[in-house]
């Protein structure tokens, strides 16, 4: 039975906070999941860095608390009827917003961290927010994140009808098969899951070219097989092979109609528990949202 | 071709800018270059720009104008004081100073997380043009003594690229007349479980790009030593850089043939590993 009892939202008051509000709404509802709204202002600015000058502005407190004031505001009005009926915490926090989103999920015991879309800084295309990044790196909770790319396919959580489960048959694999088929059954969505090889290089002698194919598709679809039924769950099984491996599993996605990719956050990485490079680049490239465990 | 006579570097007084410093001090001098010292007042557009900012901005000058000064005494550098978002000011200051090299480390104050680029070098990393330098744990670096330039490896990836990338290293190994090295890793093939890589197929892969890299260098004219393997690029270029001694490495950072992204992640991946500075252009 999939559960998902507590879910962090870390908003800025933008217009995409208020869509993840009312995302996050739709799934609290179905699940009866608290949500904990958690705003962090960044007062980095007012503090001393490393130096010899060092001095504090006593008008500039003043100042802050009116400012804290008018935040915890609006924070309480933010997202009352994108989050009707549901068990809503409200917290305010001052300090390193990626610090503090994930020392907030670690305490409250998060199911799920839900990044909204944006955050303050300018749009790069081959790029998460740094905020997004560091909580990838740091979370230990599954963190939903939808880049600028996947805005056009923003579907309300429970209408997802195709996740797309990308494995690495690292030794998260089974686990994350695992939540991507327990989400995909509670909504009876449909599941795939898919691996990436590599392309066949392009200097490679005629005479290897089946070979490769051969052995890195049908090894590959072998293996992914045996881990579906590992895991015991129901699953379409592709390999694909386009580029590298977070390009081809961004057109993996857009071609099968994926609504939801769910992958493992230490994809290809050495150290564990750890945001893997792949990971990064996937999370940054995917035409849909994409829950990494 | 590179003719390092400016160099930016931008600062936020922290340990690793104080070693960075170190190795700009090196170029400067190698080079003969100018340096410009940019620090920049991170402040949010909405809340503080006109106020609170403002206010940091005379001892943060203050602060600027005495970091490094003995350090950097003999090179007169200019020093600029920003408020805004550090990579969009380090961008315009790119755009109008029109430096031959910026010169950053990894992470700046920020807590150092492995499988990160600090954000602000991340993102002038994707932003800009100009060849840029970077080091992880620039806290480590060695005094200014032990500093050395004398092993340039210089990664290919057998792209559209790959010439201008190796014809950079080159001039600048020339200029300081040290030696030249190259690095490219072929393509290994997964292997399945209870299954060895295909010998054949590796070594049949390398000797193609074997082939390819001494097309590559006649045309340029180089003679780098030459190291190919099998692996993901940033084990093998690793491997190289041990293995020739490397204390420099120069790969290409923008994709030119059509792949989508810049800062492809093979790049992210190496700058982000990388025991010695990577300058990628």
């Amino acid at each position: 039975m999939f559960h998902l009892g507590r879910i962090l939202v870390p908003i800025d008051f933008s217009a995409s906070g208020l869509i993840a509000a009312n995302h996050v709404g739709a799934l609290a509802r179905h699940f009866h999941s608290e949500v904990t709204l958690l705003h962090v202002n960044d007062f980095s600015v007012l503090h001393p860095l490393n130096g010899p000058l060092g001095f504090g502005i006593t008008s500039a407190e003043a100042e802050r608390a009116e400012h804290l004031s008018r935040r915890q505001q609006q924070l309480d009005e933010f997202g009352v009827a994108e989050l009707r009926c549901v068990s809503v915490k409200r917290l305010l926090r001052c300090g390193d917003p990626a610090k503090l989103i994930v020392e907030c999920a670690r305490e409250d015991k998060s199911e799920l961290i839900f990044m909204p879309t944006h955050g303050h800084g300018s749009f790069r295309r081959y790029l998460l927010g740094s905020v997004t990044a560091k909580v990838l790196h740091d979370a230990e909770s599954p963190v939903w994140t939808s880049t600028h790319l996947a805005e056009p396919l923003m579907l309300n959580p429970t209408e997802v009808r195709h996740v797309m489960c990308a494995v690495d048959f690292g030794p998260q694999s089974c686990k994350v098969l695992s939540w991507a088929a327990s989400f995909a059954s509670e909504f009876g969505a449909k599941l795939t899951a898919v691996h990436a090889v590599l392309q066949t290089p392009p200097t490679l002698p005629d005479r290897y070219t089946f070979f490769w194919h051969d052995q890195a598709h049908l090894g590959a679809e072998e293996r992914l097989r045996g881990l579906v039924l590992d895991s015991r769950v129901q699953a379409d099984v592709i390999v694909v092979s386009n580029g590298d491996v977070p390009k081809a599993l961004s057109v993996a996605a857009k071609e099968k109609g994926a609504e939801l990719l769910v992958i493992g956050r230490s994809w290809a990485c050495e150290l564990p528990r750890r945001l893997g490079t792949h990971a990064y680049f996937i999370i940054c490239n995917a035409p849909c949202p994409v829950v990494s465990i | 071709m590179p003719s390092i006579k400016k160099i930016l570097f931008p600062v936020d007084f922290s340990q690793r800018s104080i070693g960075a410093a170190r190795y700009v001090e090196s170029f400067a001098a190698w080079f003969d270059s100018e340096i410009m010292l940019l620090y920049v007042i991170d402040a949010d557009e909405t809340a503080t720009r006109d106020s609170i900012a403002q206010r940091w901005l005379a001892s943060r000058e203050e602060q600027l104008e005495t970091f490094l000064a003995d350090e950097f005494k003999s090179f007169s550098p200019r020093r600029v004081c920003r408020i805004g978002d550090p990579t969009e000011e380090i961008v315009k200051i790119v755009r109008s100073w029109a430096p031959d090299l910026l010169m950053m480390p990894t992470h700046g104050l920020g807590s150092f997380r492995p499988s990160l680029l600090g954000s602000v070098t991340a993102k002038v990393l994707h932003d800009i043009d100009c060849p840029v330098w970077t080091a992880v744990h620039a806290e480590q670096t060695p005094p200014l003594q032990k500093i050395t330039l004398s092993k340039v490896l210089c990664a290919v990836d057998l792209g559209t690229r790959s010439a201008h990338v190796l014809e950079w290293a080159a001039s600048l190994a020339n200029q300081r007349e040290v030696d030249l090295g190259m690095v490219h890793a072929t393509p290994i093939l997964e292997p399945s479980p209870g299954r060895t890589p295909d010998r054949d197929l590796t070594d049949s892969l390398v000797a193609d790009a074997k082939a390819r890299l001494a097309r590559l260098q006649a045309a340029a004219g180089t003679r780098a030593t030459v190291f190919v393997n099998a692996g993901q690029p940033h084990k093998v270029v690793e491997c190289a850089a041990r293995e020739f001694g490397a204390d420099l490495l120069v790969i290409g950072r923008h994709s030119g043939d059509g792949h989508d992204g810049y800062l492809r992640h093979n790049a992210y991946r190496i700058i982000r590993e990388s025991r010695c500075p990577v300058i990628s252009i």
